[in-house]
């Protein structure tokens, strides 16, 4: 297909259910598994990493997160033969700091975090993303309650609308990109209001403190879970599909390192046992691919249309107080 | 030449022509193949989409659809250039697209409208922007109808190859025709023109007069075969002809020769004889002197020559005294050699320059060239006692007999006469006088006196 071109693991489906999802094993030509994990080792030694400091950006519960990436990060740990310690963002504005400044050597952050990250330090490395629901990319989408009039983007303007953070992809960055091809300025057109989480935006759609919010498809498929009224949001436009989180190395760790990590990801998937055994159901995951900087930039290219088109894509406000303290109760959007 | 051109052209094309029409119509066959085959893959894969689409509708979660149309139309449609897939919902309506613009909107088309009516798989090709797309739709099915799914697919990669298995057909015909034309080329050098060229080569020779020129007999039983056949037996009929032809020539030549010759022979004999007979009539039989008629001639030739220097010239009139006796005593014969040997004296006697002739019987003339008369009497006595000395012996037997005198009568032109006829009258005058004065005697016939002798 002329619109995914990057695709490193072919993913191949049943068309049943998702969930017998199969992948096909990596095509590795050379060098072969062990001689990259080898190769790996050394230089982690060499860069005298004793134990691999693992950085995650909490946008699911923050103890079900670390329990569904545990066998993943521990999977990987034996295959390079290092240990290897999860450690938990406090949002992802904490984790793009930690992984700029080289305080954790791997990170795995949200794609606009990447962008900007990239930025500040150049000499970080993606070496990895991965397939969930079968999609090598997430959908944004910009919803309304569903009992709401609003039909279309244009009828928004002037009413009040939910953004989660301008450093969120699917919550800020893309949606307001679509709202500018329509000709919708989220700044001048809008009332804003940043509610850090995608939980937070669905809930105040649905319960009318807002005309509008912006989410991606967890936020939705979560959100249409934990409501027990009954009450759901309305979707009136799409964005553009974002490409999954970045799995990130820290400068001064070179690229064998990122090999290693990359070779022994792409041994997981649901395609085995194993991997699915691996695989906690919850994250949706269907595997790994190994990536280069150009996955994401699609990201960097929406963000020069937006900025193009008016939009300060500095950094907006920070969750207040109150709503930090929620971060890691609900859910949090990479 | 011209004409194997004309004939490679024609059967050629002919070749290439069938050869292209034959392709095309295979092509054409293909092409739809090629393009149903399209279409049934892309049926295939709108059928593997349909029914977890029909469980997202069903849930309504309308992000999962998204996921399904990313995720299925990228592994199972991987073979097919898919533009774009699309889900709508019963009213028509864009529930999720693989470009998220579309969503809510109503896809333009005459095709999309049908699809959402239609409750079966559709197709229909379409041409946007100048590029080959085929619309295929399927209707989303699971207890209910929940929607429609619609995909296009372009067909230019099936267009690629037709347009490459054009490109094929034609180069497979270029090719086809360009092989038969040498075929051709070869065959009607090999077959024909070898053979005609070799005929019309040995026509030039023959036509050239080489007749022993032939065509090589040929083992194909073939019209040219028959042609060359029948050119060699013209050919051998005309050299025979030619030949025959020849001998009679060289024969009739020979003949001609022949009588040529002849001819020139008799040629010469006349003249010889011509000669000779000029020779007799200007000759004494017996003497072998002039005879009287050769005598007159030089009488004109001196008397002209004459006339020219202003010189005379004389003549002597010469006869054998008592001749008659002398016959009778000794026999005709004996007169004879007489004549003969006075002939002699007289040629002994005189000049080359003078002319001696018998002028008959026992008489001789003399013509004595650019002579006075004087000078003339004194020849005259010269050669009178030259006769009276020689002794005439008889021939064969040696035996004398007797002597022999002559009396001569002398005239000198143009004293005594003005013509040939008068000075040998004056002349025979002078000679009858002679005669009567007592015979061995010379008398001019011009009265001179003696003294001055």
């Amino acid at each position: 297909m002329r619109f995914l071109g990057f695709w490193l693991v072919f993913v191949a489906c049943s068309p049943t259910a998702e969930d017998d999802l199969v992948l096909e094993a990596p095509r590795t030509l050379s060098p072969p598994m062990s001689v990259l994990f080898e190769k790996g080792r050394a230089a982690l030694e060499e860069a005298g990493v004793e134990t691999l400091r693992w950085g995650m950006t909490p946008y699911m519960a923050p103890k079900e997160l670390k329990a569904s990436y545990d066998p993943i990060t521990a999977f990987v740990g034996d295959r390079l033969g290092i240990a290897v310690e999860l450690v938990m963002g406090k949002n992802y504005e904490d984790l793009e700091q930690r992984i700029v400044r080289g305080e954790v050597d791997v990170a795995i952050v949200s794609p606009y975090s990447y962008v900007r990250a990239k930025k500040r330090a150049p000499g970080l490395s993606v070496f990895a993303s991965h397939i969930a629901r079968g999609s090598p990319n997430y959908g944004a989408y910009i919803v309304v309650s569903e009992d709401s009039d609003i039909e279309s983007l244009a009828e928004l303007k002037g009413e009040k609308f939910g953004f989660v953070d301008k450093r969120s992809t699917s919550g800020w960055l893309f949606p307001a990109a679509r709202m500018l091809e329509e000709g919708i300025h989220p700044e001048r057109d809008l009332e804003e209001v940043f509610l850090q989480t995608h939980d937070k935006v669905y809930d105040a759609v649905v319960e009318g403190r807002v005309a509008g919010g912006a989410t991606y498809d967890g936020g939705l498929r979560q959100g249409r879970g934990r409501r027990k009224d009954g009450r759901g949001v309305r979707v009136i436009a799409k964005a553009q599909r974002i490409p999954h989180e970045a799995y990130v190395l820290r400068e001064g760790l070179p690229p064998a390192v990122a090999e290693a990590l990359g070779a022994a990801l792409s041994e997981i998937s649901t395609g085995t046992r194993k991997g699915r055994r691996l695989l906690a159901p919850m994250l949706r995951i269907n595997g790994f691919m190994q990536v280069d900087d150009s996955h994401y930039d699609v990201v960097r290219q929406v963000e020069a249309e937006a900025e193009k088109a008016g939009l300060r894509v500095e950094a907006g406000p920070l969750a207040d107080e109150e709503t930090e303290q929620r971060i890691g109760q609900g859910e949090q959007e990479p | 030449m011209g004409l194997r051109r004309k004939v490679i052209l024609f059967v050629a094309s002919a070749v290439g022509l069938v050869q292209a029409v034959v392709g095309f119509a295979q092509l054409k066959e293909d092409a739809g193949q090629l393009r149903s085959e399209a279409a049934r893959r892309g049926h295939q894969v709108q059928r593997a989409l349909a029914v977890p689409c029909s469980v997202s509708l069903a849930n309504r979660e309308m992000e999962g659809l998204d996921a399904i149309l990313w995720r299925f139309s990228e592994s199972e449609g991987r073979d097919l250039d898919i533009l774009s897939v699309a889900v709508l919902d019963l009213g028509g309506r864009v529930v999720a697209h693989t470009d998220p613009k579309f969503y809510g909107r109503r896809m333009v088309g005459v095709f999309f409208e049908d699809a959402v009516e239609a409750n079966t798989a559709l197709e229909h090709a379409i041409t946007r922007d100048g590029e080959s797309i085929l619309q295929l739709s399927l209707p989303i099915e699971a207890g209910r109808r929940w929607g429609t799914m619609t995909m296009e697919i372009s067909l230019e990669a099936v267009e690629q190859q037709i347009v490459r298995r054009r490109t094929r057909v034609l180069a497979t015909a270029g090719g086809v025709t360009l092989l038969s034309a040498l075929l051709l080329y070869l065959l009607l050098s090999r077959l024909v023109l070898q053979p005609l060229t070799l005929l019309s080569e040995t026509a030039k020779r023959v036509a050239g007069g080489n007749l022993d020129a032939r065509v090589p007999k040929r083992k194909a039983k073939d019209q040219i075969t028959v042609l060359t056949n029948v050119f060699n037996d013209m050919t051998r009929e005309l050299q025979s002809y030619t030949a025959d032809l020849e001998a009679k020539v060289a024969g009739r030549t020979l003949d001609l020769k022949k009588a040529n010759d002849a001819l020139a022979l008799s040629n010469e004999e006349l003249g010889e004889a011509v000669e000779k007979l000029g020779h007799l009539a200007r000759t004494d039989a017996l003497t072998g002197l002039l005879n009287r008629r050769a005598l007159n001639e030089a009488l004109q030739v001196e008397i002209r020559r004459t006339e020219r220097h202003q010189r005379p010239f004389s003549v002597l009139m010469i006869d054998v005294d008592y001749f008659k006796k002398f016959n009778d005593a000794f026999g005709h014969p004996a007169g004879d050699r007489l004549l003969i040997a006075l002939g002699e004296t007289l040629m002994e006697n005189l000049r080359a320059m003078d002319v001696v002739a018998r002028y008959g019987g026992e008489e001789f003339a003399v013509i004595l060239g650019e002579t006075s008369g004087l000078e003339a009497v004194r020849a005259a006595d010269k050669v009178r006692l030259a006769v009276r000395d020689k002794v005439f012996r008889e021939a064969g037997e040696g035996k004398p007999a007797g002597r022999a005198t002559i009396s001569v009568g002398v005239a000198t032109y143009p004293m005594d006469a003005s013509s040939a006829a008068g000075l040998i009258s004056q002349a025979d005058q002078a000679l009858y006088l002679a005669k009567e004065a007592g015979r061995d005697l010379v008398v001019c016939c011009t009265p001179e006196p003696m003294g001055e002798e």
